[in-house]
């Protein structure tokens, strides 16, 4: 076992991990190895040395602290863990989801106009305010619909009008017999 | 655990009983003596809560909840920022603890003072290391934990581990050379 091989087991040494034969193989070179036994030592040393990072002790009231949030988060309403969902989906760290969700929102858009038939342009050509676009439209529709009213009352009377002349000629007819 | 999962509450608080000290000292250690340590240490054991149902008996409990810990320390750590702010900050409770250890009358103050003083050189010295390593050192020298162990809450191999162990070793020899040649 040269010196690299057996710096490269320290660690493991330091742990008690290594196999029987291994440790003794790496014990024999320390014992004749100065520099390796003063670098052993050495992480020894340090490693025994972390025992003084003194941690303190944790607060008296940290169980009832936790069951406190517990008990606090437990009444949220769920909503709100779907709102923060929401809000993580359509976040700025979703670079992915966003030329989709722009794609998304153009294809609904197209599709409004062509499903709506565009009725905006006979409107704007009038000049009629925005605001009451629909209800003119609406008029226009109105104004055809009473003219054809109009042809097919026209044409009743039309009809009408050859049934009673057809009559008279009937009881003139009659009368002259 | 499993008594938790099926729905006996009080043995949840058993539970944070058992475990509070061992957490509270990984993310003390693991954010290097941070005021928000026991803060982050409560929710490690807030989110047990809401997650029990994904925890599964063929894991060890002390292994999953350190899963928890490490993520919990690992997003506290980008929350608060560079480590600039944060040893500005510990720096503050470093000054707290002075005036109290000085205002309380103890037996040996002087002791205390330089217990907590030895304390800071192995935080800074550990704070030096990179996360993983930091992480590695942490689980096997205050938690004695297997390798196994150590593998499944840094997810990644054991080989990995062993690495990370006696890299971190190696580089806290030279960051604690200084001091210990002083004693």
């Amino acid at each position: 076992m040269d010196c690299r091989n057996v710096k490269e087991l320290f660690s493991e040494y330091i742990d008690g991990s290594l196999g029987e034969i291994e440790r003794k193989a790496l014990e024999n070179h320390l014992e004749n190895c100065a520099n390796c036994r003063a670098e052993c030592d050495s992480l020894l040393d340090s490693w025994e040395m972390l025992t003084d990072f003194a941690v303190p002790p944790v607060g008296d009231q940290f169980t009832r602290q936790v069951m406190q949030k517990v008990n606090n988060r437990s009444s949220q309403p769920v909503v709100s863990d779907w709102f923060s969902r929401l809000v993580a989906i359509f976040s700025l760290r979703q670079i992915s989801a966003v030329p989709a969700l722009a794609s998304l929102v153009v294809l609904i858009g197209i599709g409004y106009f062509i499903l709506s038939g565009r009725p905006a342009g006979i409107a704007e050509r009038n000049g009629i305010d925005s605001t009451r676009k629909f209800e003119v439209v609406r008029d226009l529709r109105d104004e055809e619909i009473i003219r054809d009213l109009e042809i097919y009352e026209n044409a009743e009377i039309l009809e009408n009008l050859d049934l009673l002349m057809d009559l008279e000629a009937v009881e003139s007819f009659e009368a002259a017999d | 655990m499993l008594q938790f999962q099926q729905g006996d509450e009080a043995s949840f608080r058993t539970l944070v009983d058992r475990y509070k000290q061992r957490i509270y000292a990984f993310t003390y250690r693991f954010l290097n003596r941070s005021p928000e340590a026991e803060d982050i240490a409560q929710e490690v054991f807030v989110k047990v809560y809401f997650s029990r149902d994904t925890y599964r008996p063929t894991a060890k409990f002390s292994t999953w909840v350190y899963v928890i810990s490490k993520n919990a320390c690992l997003q506290a750590l980008k929350k608060m920022g560079s480590n600039v702010s944060m040893n500005e900050r510990r720096s503050d409770t470093d000054l707290e603890m002075v005036e109290t250890i000085a205002g309380s009358g103890d037996d040996n103050p002087s002791e205390r003072l330089l217990n907590d003083e030895k304390s800071g050189q192995i935080a800074d010295a550990i704070s030096r290391l990179p996360e993983s390593q930091k992480m590695a050192v942490l689980l096997k020298r205050y938690d004695q934990m297997s390798y196994e162990e150590m593998a499944e809450v840094m997810n990644c191999s054991v080989q990995s581990v062993k690495s990370l162990l006696f890299r971190g070793r190696s580089a806290l020899k030279e960051y604690l050379k200084e001091y210990f040649r002083e004693d």
